[in-house]
Protein backbone atom coordinates (compact mmCIF):
# COMPACT_ATOMS: atom_id res chain seq x y z
CA UNK A 1 0.00 0.00 0.00
CA UNK A 2 1.63 3.41 -1.38
CA UNK A 3 1.11 5.83 1.27
CA UNK A 4 2.34 8.91 -1.47
CA UNK A 5 1.67 8.10 -4.92
CA UNK A 6 2.96 10.63 -7.37
CA UNK A 7 2.76 10.45 -11.64
CA UNK A 8 4.19 12.82 -13.78
CA UNK A 9 4.31 15.80 -11.00
CA UNK A 10 5.03 19.07 -11.92
CA UNK A 11 4.67 22.48 -10.21
CA UNK A 12 5.54 26.02 -11.66
CA UNK A 13 6.25 29.00 -9.49
CA UNK A 14 5.25 31.43 -12.51
CA UNK A 15 7.83 30.50 -14.55
CA UNK A 16 10.14 28.89 -12.49
CA UNK A 17 9.96 25.07 -12.69
CA UNK A 18 10.23 23.51 -9.24
CA UNK A 19 9.50 19.95 -9.65
CA UNK A 20 9.38 18.61 -13.59
CA UNK A 21 7.49 15.87 -14.22
CA UNK A 22 8.41 13.78 -11.02
CA UNK A 23 7.02 9.88 -10.53
CA UNK A 24 7.51 8.26 -7.38
CA UNK A 25 6.00 5.38 -4.90
CA UNK A 26 6.57 5.72 -1.06
CA UNK A 27 5.63 2.79 0.89
CA UNK A 28 3.74 2.64 4.26
CA UNK A 29 5.58 2.60 7.18
CA UNK A 30 8.99 3.40 5.78
CA UNK A 31 11.63 5.96 6.50
CA UNK A 32 12.62 7.99 3.55
CA UNK A 33 15.51 10.53 2.84
CA UNK A 34 14.30 12.90 0.40
CA UNK A 35 18.15 14.20 -1.05
CA UNK A 36 19.02 17.01 -3.23
CA UNK A 37 21.01 20.04 -3.22
CA UNK A 38 20.04 23.77 -2.24
CA UNK A 39 17.32 24.43 -4.75
CA UNK A 40 16.42 21.30 -6.35
CA UNK A 41 12.62 21.39 -5.14
CA UNK A 42 12.97 19.16 -1.41
CA UNK A 43 10.61 21.58 0.12
CA UNK A 44 8.23 22.24 -2.49
CA UNK A 45 7.68 18.38 -3.08
CA UNK A 46 6.91 18.20 0.67
CA UNK A 47 4.74 20.96 1.00
CA UNK A 48 2.45 19.64 -2.23
CA UNK A 49 2.57 16.06 -0.31
CA UNK A 50 1.45 18.23 3.16
CA UNK A 51 -1.22 20.09 0.96
CA UNK A 52 -0.12 23.54 1.36
CA UNK A 53 1.02 23.47 -2.08
CA UNK A 54 -1.05 22.82 -5.27
CA UNK A 55 0.41 20.70 -8.08
CA UNK A 56 0.74 22.73 -11.30
CA UNK A 57 -0.28 19.55 -12.85
CA UNK A 58 -0.07 15.54 -12.81
CA UNK A 59 -1.26 13.12 -9.95
CA UNK A 60 -0.60 13.41 -6.14
CA UNK A 61 -2.25 10.92 -4.40
CA UNK A 62 -1.65 10.93 -0.13
CA UNK A 63 -3.39 8.30 1.59
CA UNK A 64 -5.32 7.88 -1.67
CA UNK A 65 -6.58 11.36 -1.81
CA UNK A 66 -5.67 14.90 -3.05
CA UNK A 67 -3.77 16.48 -0.06
CA UNK A 68 -4.21 20.09 -1.41
CA UNK A 69 -6.14 21.74 1.36
CA UNK A 70 -7.69 18.34 2.40
CA UNK A 71 -9.04 17.61 6.00
CA UNK A 72 -8.02 13.89 6.06
CA UNK A 73 -3.88 14.34 4.72
CA UNK A 74 -4.00 17.75 7.65
CA UNK A 75 -5.03 14.70 10.13
CA UNK A 76 -2.85 12.15 9.04
CA UNK A 77 0.54 13.99 8.65
CA UNK A 78 2.67 16.80 10.10
CA UNK A 79 5.22 19.10 8.14
CA UNK A 80 7.95 20.00 10.81
CA UNK A 81 10.53 22.45 9.47
CA UNK A 82 12.19 25.27 10.82
CA UNK A 83 9.67 28.16 9.94
CA UNK A 84 6.82 26.91 11.99
CA UNK A 85 5.17 29.87 14.00
CA UNK A 86 3.68 30.03 17.09
CA UNK A 87 1.89 32.97 18.87
CA UNK A 88 3.73 34.63 21.68
CA UNK A 89 1.12 34.61 23.81
CA UNK A 90 1.72 30.29 24.57
CA UNK A 91 4.78 29.37 26.27
CA UNK A 92 6.43 26.28 25.09
CA UNK A 93 4.75 24.38 27.67
CA UNK A 94 1.26 25.84 26.65
CA UNK A 95 2.21 24.81 22.79
CA UNK A 96 2.50 21.25 24.07
CA UNK A 97 -0.55 21.06 25.69
CA UNK A 98 -2.55 23.15 23.18
CA UNK A 99 -1.14 21.39 20.01
CA UNK A 100 -2.04 17.84 21.81
CA UNK A 101 -5.85 17.78 20.91
CA UNK A 102 -5.11 18.43 17.34
CA UNK A 103 -3.23 14.88 16.84
CA UNK A 104 -5.80 11.48 17.54
CA UNK A 105 -2.25 9.77 18.13
CA UNK A 106 -0.31 12.39 20.33
CA UNK A 107 1.84 10.60 23.34
CA UNK A 108 1.95 13.66 25.76
CA UNK A 109 3.97 11.44 28.23
CA UNK A 110 6.73 11.39 25.21
CA UNK A 111 6.43 14.88 24.52
CA UNK A 112 7.21 16.33 28.38
CA UNK A 113 10.19 13.52 28.97
CA UNK A 114 11.89 15.15 25.47
CA UNK A 115 10.62 18.56 26.48
CA UNK A 116 12.19 18.16 29.87
CA UNK A 117 14.97 16.04 28.57
CA UNK A 118 16.65 18.88 26.28
CA UNK A 119 15.65 21.21 29.54
CA UNK A 120 13.62 23.81 27.98
CA UNK A 121 12.66 26.60 29.63
CA UNK A 122 8.32 25.99 30.18
CA UNK A 123 7.74 29.41 30.48
CA UNK A 124 9.87 30.77 26.96
CA UNK A 125 7.87 32.38 24.00
CA UNK A 126 8.67 29.93 20.97
CA UNK A 127 10.05 32.78 19.31
CA UNK A 128 12.77 33.68 21.66
CA UNK A 129 14.74 30.53 20.93
CA UNK A 130 17.58 29.79 18.95
CA UNK A 131 18.27 28.64 15.41
CA UNK A 132 18.87 25.32 16.90
CA UNK A 133 16.33 24.50 19.53
CA UNK A 134 13.66 25.78 17.71
CA UNK A 135 14.24 22.57 15.19
CA UNK A 136 15.03 21.21 18.75
CA UNK A 137 11.39 21.88 20.08
CA UNK A 138 9.58 21.05 16.52
CA UNK A 139 11.17 18.11 16.23
CA UNK A 140 9.34 17.28 19.69
CA UNK A 141 6.31 18.13 17.94
CA UNK A 142 7.59 15.76 15.23
CA UNK A 143 7.93 12.58 17.07
CA UNK A 144 5.36 13.05 19.99
CA UNK A 145 2.50 14.14 17.04
CA UNK A 146 2.91 10.08 15.89
CA UNK A 147 1.32 10.94 12.80
CA UNK A 148 1.01 8.30 10.19
CA UNK A 149 2.65 10.40 7.78
CA UNK A 150 5.57 12.70 9.32
CA UNK A 151 7.28 14.83 6.83
CA UNK A 152 10.44 16.56 8.26
CA UNK A 153 11.99 19.16 6.54
CA UNK A 154 15.43 19.95 7.47
CA UNK A 155 14.69 19.08 10.85
CA UNK A 156 18.23 19.44 12.50
CA UNK A 157 18.75 23.20 11.10
CA UNK A 158 21.14 24.62 13.66
CA UNK A 159 21.02 21.74 15.91
CA UNK A 160 24.63 21.08 17.07
CA UNK A 161 25.79 17.54 16.81
CA UNK A 162 24.99 16.25 20.31
CA UNK A 163 21.64 17.31 20.06
CA UNK A 164 21.39 16.15 16.26
CA UNK A 165 22.29 12.74 17.73
CA UNK A 166 19.90 12.44 20.77
CA UNK A 167 16.80 13.58 17.71
CA UNK A 168 17.95 10.49 15.49
CA UNK A 169 17.80 8.23 18.33
CA UNK A 170 14.95 9.26 19.58
CA UNK A 171 13.12 9.18 15.79
CA UNK A 172 14.51 5.77 15.47
CA UNK A 173 13.54 4.60 18.89
CA UNK A 174 9.50 6.04 18.44
CA UNK A 175 9.65 4.62 15.25
CA UNK A 176 10.39 1.16 16.21
CA UNK A 177 8.04 1.54 19.02
CA UNK A 178 4.99 3.12 16.64
CA UNK A 179 5.71 2.55 12.76
CA UNK A 180 4.88 5.15 10.93
CA UNK A 181 6.09 7.04 7.21
CA UNK A 182 8.70 9.46 7.88
CA UNK A 183 10.33 11.93 4.89
CA UNK A 184 13.00 13.54 6.53
CA UNK A 185 14.98 15.90 3.92
CA UNK A 186 18.39 16.14 5.07
CA UNK A 187 21.95 17.63 3.42
CA UNK A 188 23.42 15.22 5.97
CA UNK A 189 23.28 12.08 4.19
CA UNK A 190 25.79 10.50 6.11
CA UNK A 191 24.69 11.21 8.78
CA UNK A 192 21.02 9.98 8.66
CA UNK A 193 21.96 6.98 6.35
CA UNK A 194 21.76 4.77 9.20
CA UNK A 195 18.25 5.53 10.10
CA UNK A 196 17.00 5.31 6.59
CA UNK A 197 15.37 2.50 4.42
CA UNK A 198 15.37 4.16 1.37
CA UNK A 199 16.48 7.41 -0.46
CA UNK A 200 14.96 9.42 -3.04
CA UNK A 201 17.18 11.96 -4.33
CA UNK A 202 16.29 14.31 -6.87
CA UNK A 203 17.96 16.44 -8.98
CA UNK A 204 16.76 20.15 -10.34
CA UNK A 205 13.43 18.83 -9.86
CA UNK A 206 13.40 15.33 -11.36
CA UNK A 207 13.76 12.26 -9.98
CA UNK A 208 17.66 10.84 -9.69
CA UNK A 209 17.39 7.82 -8.01
CA UNK A 210 15.07 5.77 -5.70
CA UNK A 211 16.81 3.15 -4.11
CA UNK A 212 16.78 1.17 -1.13
CA UNK A 213 20.26 2.39 1.13
CA UNK A 214 22.09 -0.61 0.98
CA UNK A 215 21.44 -0.53 -3.16
CA UNK A 216 22.81 2.84 -3.31
CA UNK A 217 25.41 1.74 -1.59
CA UNK A 218 26.24 -0.54 -3.70
CA UNK A 219 25.60 1.40 -6.56
CA UNK A 220 28.93 2.33 -7.42
CA UNK A 221 32.50 1.74 -7.12
CA UNK A 222 35.69 4.11 -7.54
CA UNK A 223 38.94 3.31 -9.53
CA UNK A 224 42.38 4.97 -8.66
CA UNK A 225 45.51 4.02 -10.57
CA UNK A 226 47.30 5.24 -13.38
CA UNK A 227 45.41 7.29 -15.75
CA UNK A 228 46.36 5.15 -18.80
CA UNK A 229 45.14 2.09 -17.56
CA UNK A 230 42.09 3.21 -15.30
CA UNK A 231 40.95 4.90 -19.00
CA UNK A 232 41.45 1.48 -20.73
CA UNK A 233 38.86 -0.20 -18.32
CA UNK A 234 36.06 2.83 -18.08
CA UNK A 235 36.79 3.80 -21.78
CA UNK A 236 33.08 4.61 -23.43
CA UNK A 237 31.33 3.62 -20.25
CA UNK A 238 29.37 6.45 -18.06
CA UNK A 239 31.49 8.17 -15.63
CA UNK A 240 29.99 9.86 -12.36
CA UNK A 241 32.74 11.28 -11.28
CA UNK A 242 36.82 12.23 -12.10
CA UNK A 243 39.69 13.81 -10.49
CA UNK A 244 43.19 14.12 -11.50
CA UNK A 245 45.84 13.49 -9.25
CA UNK A 246 49.40 13.82 -9.50
CA UNK A 247 52.01 11.79 -11.28
CA UNK A 248 49.27 10.86 -13.74
CA UNK A 249 47.17 8.91 -11.02
CA UNK A 250 43.49 9.49 -11.74
CA UNK A 251 40.18 8.34 -9.24
CA UNK A 252 37.52 7.91 -11.43
CA UNK A 253 34.05 6.91 -9.88
CA UNK A 254 31.60 4.26 -12.03
CA UNK A 255 28.51 2.34 -11.70
CA UNK A 256 29.43 -1.03 -10.12
CA UNK A 257 27.13 -3.02 -12.75
CA UNK A 258 29.54 -1.28 -15.89
CA UNK A 259 32.27 -2.96 -14.48
CA UNK A 260 31.84 -6.14 -11.93
CA UNK A 261 32.95 -7.97 -14.53
CA UNK A 262 36.57 -7.17 -14.63
CA UNK A 263 37.17 -6.64 -10.86
CA UNK A 264 39.93 -9.36 -10.86
CA UNK A 265 41.50 -8.00 -14.31
CA UNK A 266 41.70 -4.39 -12.15
CA UNK A 267 43.04 -5.47 -9.38
CA UNK A 268 45.61 -7.11 -10.96
CA UNK A 269 46.52 -4.50 -13.16
CA UNK A 270 47.62 -2.68 -9.84
CA UNK A 271 45.03 -0.60 -9.43
CA UNK A 272 42.91 0.42 -6.64
CA UNK A 273 39.10 -0.20 -5.96
CA UNK A 274 37.26 2.10 -3.30
CA UNK A 275 33.51 1.99 -2.25
CA UNK A 276 32.07 4.87 -2.47
CA UNK A 277 30.19 6.98 0.30
CA UNK A 278 26.40 7.18 -0.19
CA UNK A 279 27.13 11.04 0.77
CA UNK A 280 29.65 11.33 -1.43
CA UNK A 281 27.76 9.52 -4.56
CA UNK A 282 25.14 11.66 -4.01
CA UNK A 283 26.89 14.93 -4.98
CA UNK A 284 28.46 13.06 -7.88
CA UNK A 285 24.95 11.85 -9.43
CA UNK A 286 23.64 15.62 -9.32
CA UNK A 287 26.85 17.26 -9.93
CA UNK A 288 26.27 19.64 -13.20
CA UNK A 289 29.90 19.40 -14.20
CA UNK A 290 31.84 15.96 -14.23
CA UNK A 291 34.68 17.90 -12.37
CA UNK A 292 34.47 19.24 -9.02
CA UNK A 293 35.11 22.84 -7.60
CA UNK A 294 38.88 22.09 -7.91
CA UNK A 295 38.11 22.66 -11.55
CA UNK A 296 37.76 26.38 -11.17
CA UNK A 297 40.78 27.07 -9.75
CA UNK A 298 43.07 24.43 -12.27
CA UNK A 299 41.61 26.77 -15.36
CA UNK A 300 43.80 29.68 -14.27
CA UNK B 1 -2.41 2.43 8.35
CA UNK B 2 -4.27 4.36 11.83
CA UNK B 3 -6.15 6.83 9.84
CA UNK B 4 -7.66 9.63 12.22
CA UNK B 5 -11.05 11.04 11.19
CA UNK B 6 -11.78 14.82 11.92
CA UNK B 7 -14.80 16.54 10.63
CA UNK B 8 -14.64 20.13 9.45
CA UNK B 9 -16.53 21.66 12.64
CA UNK B 10 -14.80 19.97 15.10
CA UNK B 11 -11.49 20.60 13.48
CA UNK B 12 -12.85 24.53 13.00
CA UNK B 13 -14.17 23.82 17.23
CA UNK B 14 -10.37 22.65 18.53
CA UNK B 15 -8.81 25.96 15.91
CA UNK B 16 -11.26 28.59 17.30
CA UNK B 17 -10.28 27.41 20.82
CA UNK B 18 -6.51 27.31 19.92
CA UNK B 19 -7.07 30.86 18.75
CA UNK B 20 -8.44 32.66 21.82
CA UNK B 21 -5.66 31.66 23.85
CA UNK B 22 -3.31 32.53 21.46
CA UNK B 23 -4.46 35.84 20.30
CA UNK B 24 -4.49 36.78 24.33
CA UNK B 25 -2.25 39.75 23.19
CA UNK B 26 -4.62 40.89 20.81
CA UNK B 27 -7.50 41.83 23.44
CA UNK B 28 -5.08 43.33 25.44
CA UNK B 29 -4.54 46.44 22.60
CA UNK B 30 -8.34 46.39 22.78
CA UNK B 31 -8.00 47.39 26.55
CA UNK B 32 -5.51 49.97 26.30
CA UNK B 33 -7.16 51.50 23.47
CA UNK B 34 -10.59 52.24 25.66
CA UNK B 35 -8.86 53.52 28.55
CA UNK B 36 -6.75 56.24 26.15
CA UNK B 37 -10.22 56.94 24.81
CA UNK B 38 -11.69 56.97 28.14
CA UNK B 39 -9.03 59.52 29.13
CA UNK B 40 -9.93 61.28 26.19
CA UNK B 41 -13.46 61.69 26.80
CA UNK B 42 -12.91 62.58 30.16
CA UNK B 43 -10.33 65.54 29.52
CA UNK B 44 -12.20 66.38 26.53
CA UNK B 45 -15.44 67.71 26.15
CA UNK B 46 -17.33 66.42 23.13
CA UNK B 47 -19.78 69.48 23.27
CA UNK B 48 -19.37 72.81 25.02
CA UNK B 49 -21.79 75.24 24.57
CA UNK B 50 -21.33 78.73 26.13
CA UNK B 51 -23.69 81.44 26.23
CA UNK B 52 -24.64 84.83 28.33
CA UNK B 53 -25.11 88.04 28.88
CA UNK B 54 -23.17 90.91 30.98
CA UNK B 55 -24.67 89.53 34.49
CA UNK B 56 -24.37 85.92 33.87
CA UNK B 57 -22.76 83.05 31.45
CA UNK B 58 -23.55 79.61 30.90
CA UNK B 59 -21.32 77.28 29.86
CA UNK B 60 -22.94 73.43 29.38
CA UNK B 61 -19.95 70.89 28.80
CA UNK B 62 -21.43 67.44 27.14
CA UNK B 63 -19.31 64.47 28.11
CA UNK B 64 -19.87 61.51 25.41
CA UNK B 65 -18.15 57.76 25.75
CA UNK B 66 -18.51 57.47 22.00
CA UNK B 67 -14.95 57.78 21.46
CA UNK B 68 -14.55 54.16 22.91
CA UNK B 69 -16.56 52.76 20.49
CA UNK B 70 -14.53 55.01 17.65
CA UNK B 71 -11.29 53.45 19.20
CA UNK B 72 -12.77 49.86 19.63
CA UNK B 73 -14.47 49.64 15.99
CA UNK B 74 -10.58 50.83 15.04
CA UNK B 75 -9.38 48.01 17.06
CA UNK B 76 -11.58 45.19 15.48
CA UNK B 77 -10.66 46.50 11.77
CA UNK B 78 -6.74 46.02 12.53
CA UNK B 79 -7.24 42.93 14.20
CA UNK B 80 -9.78 41.83 11.44
CA UNK B 81 -7.11 42.31 8.97
CA UNK B 82 -4.26 41.01 11.58
CA UNK B 83 -5.87 37.50 11.04
CA UNK B 84 -5.70 37.34 7.59
CA UNK B 85 -1.98 38.22 6.98
CA UNK B 86 0.35 35.51 6.32
CA UNK B 87 2.33 35.64 9.74
CA UNK B 88 -1.26 35.17 11.34
CA UNK B 89 -2.27 32.26 8.47
CA UNK B 90 0.99 30.75 9.18
CA UNK B 91 0.43 29.68 13.00
CA UNK B 92 -2.46 27.63 11.75
CA UNK B 93 -0.16 25.09 9.71
CA UNK B 94 1.10 22.97 13.02
CA UNK B 95 -2.66 22.43 13.51
CA UNK B 96 -4.86 20.12 12.27
CA UNK B 97 -7.13 21.47 9.39
CA UNK B 98 -8.37 23.08 6.03
CA UNK B 99 -8.18 26.94 4.59
CA UNK B 100 -12.38 26.29 5.68
CA UNK B 101 -11.50 25.37 9.41
CA UNK B 102 -8.67 28.53 9.65
CA UNK B 103 -11.26 31.12 8.39
CA UNK B 104 -14.06 29.65 10.17
CA UNK B 105 -12.22 29.17 13.63
CA UNK B 106 -11.06 33.27 12.34
CA UNK B 107 -14.78 34.41 11.82
CA UNK B 108 -15.46 32.79 15.26
CA UNK B 109 -13.10 34.91 16.75
CA UNK B 110 -14.13 37.80 15.80
CA UNK B 111 -17.23 37.61 16.72
CA UNK B 112 -15.97 36.76 19.89
CA UNK B 113 -13.86 39.70 19.83
CA UNK B 114 -16.84 41.88 18.78
CA UNK B 115 -19.13 40.65 21.69
CA UNK B 116 -16.34 41.45 23.81
CA UNK B 117 -15.64 44.87 22.48
CA UNK B 118 -19.08 45.76 22.20
CA UNK B 119 -20.22 45.09 25.76
CA UNK B 120 -16.69 46.59 27.16
CA UNK B 121 -17.03 49.68 25.07
CA UNK B 122 -20.85 50.21 26.37
CA UNK B 123 -19.96 49.71 29.91
CA UNK B 124 -17.01 52.24 29.41
CA UNK B 125 -20.16 54.67 29.26
CA UNK B 126 -21.25 53.88 32.85
CA UNK B 127 -18.03 53.81 33.44
CA UNK B 128 -17.16 57.67 32.20
CA UNK B 129 -20.38 58.76 34.50
CA UNK B 130 -19.24 57.60 37.66
CA UNK B 131 -16.19 58.98 37.19
CA UNK B 132 -17.91 62.16 36.30
CA UNK B 133 -19.92 61.83 39.80
CA UNK B 134 -17.39 61.24 41.92
CA UNK B 135 -14.69 63.90 40.55
CA UNK B 136 -17.14 67.40 39.10
CA UNK B 137 -19.31 69.46 41.24
CA UNK B 138 -22.48 66.78 41.20
CA UNK B 139 -24.30 70.05 41.85
CA UNK B 140 -23.25 71.12 38.50
CA UNK B 141 -24.54 67.90 36.88
CA UNK B 142 -27.65 68.07 34.60
CA UNK B 143 -29.26 64.93 35.81
CA UNK B 144 -31.92 64.20 33.29
CA UNK B 145 -29.89 61.71 31.00
CA UNK B 146 -27.12 61.23 33.49
CA UNK B 147 -28.17 58.26 34.53
CA UNK B 148 -28.21 55.32 31.70
CA UNK B 149 -31.78 53.13 32.09
CA UNK B 150 -30.93 49.39 31.36
CA UNK B 151 -32.72 48.38 28.50
CA UNK B 152 -31.06 51.18 26.99
CA UNK B 153 -27.39 50.31 27.87
CA UNK B 154 -28.63 47.02 26.56
CA UNK B 155 -29.41 47.92 23.53
CA UNK B 156 -26.75 50.10 23.28
CA UNK B 157 -24.54 47.06 23.72
CA UNK B 158 -26.24 44.94 20.98
CA UNK B 159 -26.07 47.83 18.33
CA UNK B 160 -22.39 47.89 19.40
CA UNK B 161 -21.65 44.55 19.18
CA UNK B 162 -23.40 44.41 15.52
CA UNK B 163 -21.89 47.18 14.37
CA UNK B 164 -18.42 45.83 15.30
CA UNK B 165 -19.28 42.40 14.02
CA UNK B 166 -19.95 44.18 10.50
CA UNK B 167 -17.19 45.81 10.34
CA UNK B 168 -14.85 42.71 11.10
CA UNK B 169 -16.65 41.75 8.45
CA UNK B 170 -15.35 44.36 6.17
CA UNK B 171 -12.08 44.29 7.21
CA UNK B 172 -11.45 40.71 7.28
CA UNK B 173 -12.94 40.78 3.49
CA UNK B 174 -10.74 43.38 2.52
CA UNK B 175 -7.91 41.63 4.33
CA UNK B 176 -8.38 38.49 1.99
CA UNK B 177 -8.53 40.58 -0.86
CA UNK B 178 -5.02 41.86 0.41
CA UNK B 179 -3.92 38.66 0.33
CA UNK B 180 -5.54 38.36 -3.17
CA UNK B 181 -3.55 40.79 -4.97
CA UNK B 182 -1.63 43.70 -3.14
CA UNK B 183 -3.47 46.11 -5.73
CA UNK B 184 -6.67 45.94 -3.45
CA UNK B 185 -5.16 47.68 -0.69
CA UNK B 186 -5.09 50.39 -2.76
CA UNK B 187 -8.38 49.78 -5.41
CA UNK B 188 -10.65 49.18 -2.14
CA UNK B 189 -10.20 52.58 -0.49
CA UNK B 190 -10.25 54.80 -3.79
CA UNK B 191 -13.48 52.36 -4.66
CA UNK B 192 -14.48 53.19 -1.22
CA UNK B 193 -14.24 57.49 -0.74
CA UNK B 194 -14.63 57.59 -5.22
CA UNK B 195 -18.36 56.25 -4.31
CA UNK B 196 -18.88 58.71 -2.13
CA UNK B 197 -17.80 61.35 -3.70
CA UNK B 198 -19.39 60.69 -7.19
CA UNK B 199 -22.61 58.48 -6.39
CA UNK B 200 -23.47 59.93 -3.44
CA UNK B 201 -27.28 59.46 -3.40
CA UNK B 202 -26.27 55.68 -3.29
CA UNK B 203 -23.92 56.15 -0.61
CA UNK B 204 -26.09 57.82 1.26
CA UNK B 205 -29.10 55.26 0.57
CA UNK B 206 -27.00 52.52 1.23
CA UNK B 207 -25.42 54.45 4.18
CA UNK B 208 -29.42 54.36 5.66
CA UNK B 209 -30.09 50.96 4.41
CA UNK B 210 -28.16 50.20 7.48
CA UNK B 211 -27.83 53.32 10.20
CA UNK B 212 -31.35 54.09 9.67
CA UNK B 213 -32.72 51.10 10.40
CA UNK B 214 -34.81 51.91 13.84
CA UNK B 215 -36.11 48.28 14.31
CA UNK B 216 -34.03 46.36 16.13
CA UNK B 217 -34.91 42.80 14.97
CA UNK B 218 -34.38 43.98 11.54
CA UNK B 219 -31.41 45.69 11.79
CA UNK B 220 -29.93 42.49 13.53
CA UNK B 221 -31.11 40.84 10.69
CA UNK B 222 -29.57 43.35 8.40
CA UNK B 223 -26.11 43.45 9.53
CA UNK B 224 -25.84 39.37 9.88
CA UNK B 225 -27.06 39.02 6.93
CA UNK B 226 -24.01 41.27 5.31
CA UNK B 227 -21.98 40.26 7.45
CA UNK B 228 -22.47 36.38 6.23
CA UNK B 229 -22.12 37.76 2.99
CA UNK B 230 -18.56 39.27 3.26
CA UNK B 231 -17.38 36.28 5.37
CA UNK B 232 -18.44 34.22 2.64
CA UNK B 233 -16.78 35.87 -0.04
CA UNK B 234 -13.37 35.72 1.78
CA UNK B 235 -13.71 31.94 2.51
CA UNK B 236 -14.28 31.35 -0.96
CA UNK B 237 -11.44 33.55 -1.60
CA UNK B 238 -9.06 31.93 0.43
CA UNK B 239 -10.01 28.21 0.01
CA UNK B 240 -7.87 28.12 -3.20
CA UNK B 241 -4.72 29.79 -2.00
CA UNK B 242 -2.13 28.42 -1.20
CA UNK B 243 0.06 28.71 1.92
CA UNK B 244 3.69 29.31 3.37
CA UNK B 245 4.96 29.22 -0.11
Amino acid sequence: MGVIQCEDLTKFYGKIKAIDHLSFKIEENKITGLIGRNGSGKTTLLKMIAGYLKPTSGELNVFSGKPFNSLAVSANSIFIDDTMTFPDSLTLSDILTEVAPFYANWNSSLANGLFDYYSFNPQQPHSNLSKGTKSTFNSILGIASRCPLTILDEPTTGMDSAVRKDFYRALLKDYLEYPRTIIISSHLLSEIEELLEDILLINQGAKCLHLSVMELKELAVGIRGNAQVVLSFVEGKEILYQEDFTKGSLYVVIRRNLIEQQFELIKQSGLELFPVSTDDLCIYLTANTKGGIGDVFSRG
Amino acid sequence: MSSAEVNLLTASVKQYHYKLKAYTGLVNRLIIAQMLALVFSYVGATGMMSSGNDELTVTVSTYSASMVIVFSIFWIITIAITLTTKQYKKIELPLVGTRISGNLSDVGFLLTASVYAGMTSSLFGVLLRIIMYFTSDSSKIVFDEFSLAFPDLLLGMVVAILYMALISAMAYCTGVLAQVNMAFVIIIPVLIFGSLKVYTNFMQSVFKFYVGETFLPLFALKILFTSLILFGISLLLSNRMEVNR
